[in-house]
């Protein structure tokens, strides 16, 4: 952000398209090879009915709309609480994106608290987080 | 030899993972931020990583001390970073075990996880809650 955040100000906005090679791809490099994830012919017999993405995949992306808000601030600290409260299947569009709730300066350090959602091309909400940073001023 | 795993049936509350350490170098950075799609130029600019990174090993190298069931997935991750993680940082990572439900429906499972660095500084708490049983009782 370019100026110092405030209660309310948007949050830069990330959008995904999920592939079923994305999620092979993140499973490579994490070593998470759940069949729910990576194995279509057993994520069709669950009640999901085909493959997910991971969570953590999904939380990355929360994270990137933190990176572009806040830069090297959510690098060098941070905090998140995110609920899972759907999943994301191979085909879906996500934007995740939020906004500040609260900003309070103390001593130099302001503390930035943020809402942040992921949402997919339903409107359905998959994750919602809350998150904070402290940017020294 | 084989590291022998812990089936998750048999964990009580506190009971602790083997300690893990591991540390990060730049190619498995660029694969983390290539494949979750990060192009933030701080990567070019700066040897930082990513928080959820620096997570996402932490459990992996926790998932090769337990045996959980296939179907298992997350339902809320809690994650507090004290300090920034560099490339070639030593990680070691304390994986306890903080929370555990059986229910007629739902087994969950919560694992606390404490990051400490070369220092010995510890740099950040995460606790993970899974659903073992999710895509099987839902």
């Amino acid at each position: 952000m370019d100026r110092p955040p405030v209660t309310g100000t948007t949050l830069p906005l990330v959008k995904k398209t999920i592939t079923q090679q994305d999620i092979d791809r993140y499973a490579k490099v994490s070593g998470d090879f759940n069949p729910i994830h990576v194995d279509p012919e057993y994520a069709r017999r669950t009640p999901l009915g085909g493959t997910v993405a991971h969570g953590m995949l999904l939380l990355a992306y929360v994270s990137q709309v933190m990176t572009k808000a806040f830069g090297k601030a959510w690098l060098e600290n941070g905090k998140i609480h995110a609920r899972f409260k759907a999943p994301a299947h191979p085909g879906d569009q996500l934007t995740i994106s939020g906004a500040v709730t609260k900003v309070d300066t103390d001593h130099g350090t302001t503390l930035v608290c943020c809402d942040i959602f992921c949402r997919n091309q339903n409107g359905e909400e998959l994750i919602s987080a809350a998150t904070e940073v402290k940017i020294k001023q | 030899m084989a590291v022998q795993r812990t089936d998750f049936s048999t964990l009580d509350i506190g009971f602790q993972f083997p300690v893990s350490a591991y540390s990060i170098g730049e190619d498995w950075r660029s694969a983390y931020i290539q494949a979750v799609g990060d192009n933030s130029e701080l990567y070019n600019q700066t040897n930082l990583l990513p928080h959820i990174s620096v997570l996402a090993l932490a459990m992996a190298e926790m998932s090769k001390n337990i045996s959980l069931p296939e179907g298992a997935i997350l339902v809320s991750q809690t994650l507090e970073f004290y300090r920034p993680v560099h490339l070639n940082d030593s990680i070691t990572a304390i994986a306890t075990v903080t929370e555990k439900l059986k229910s007629r429906r739902l087994d969950l499972l919560a694992i606390g996880l404490r990051l400490f660095n070369q220092n010995n500084e510890e740099i950040a708490f995460a606790e993970t809650r899974f659903i073992l049983n999710y895509s099987q009782r839902i």
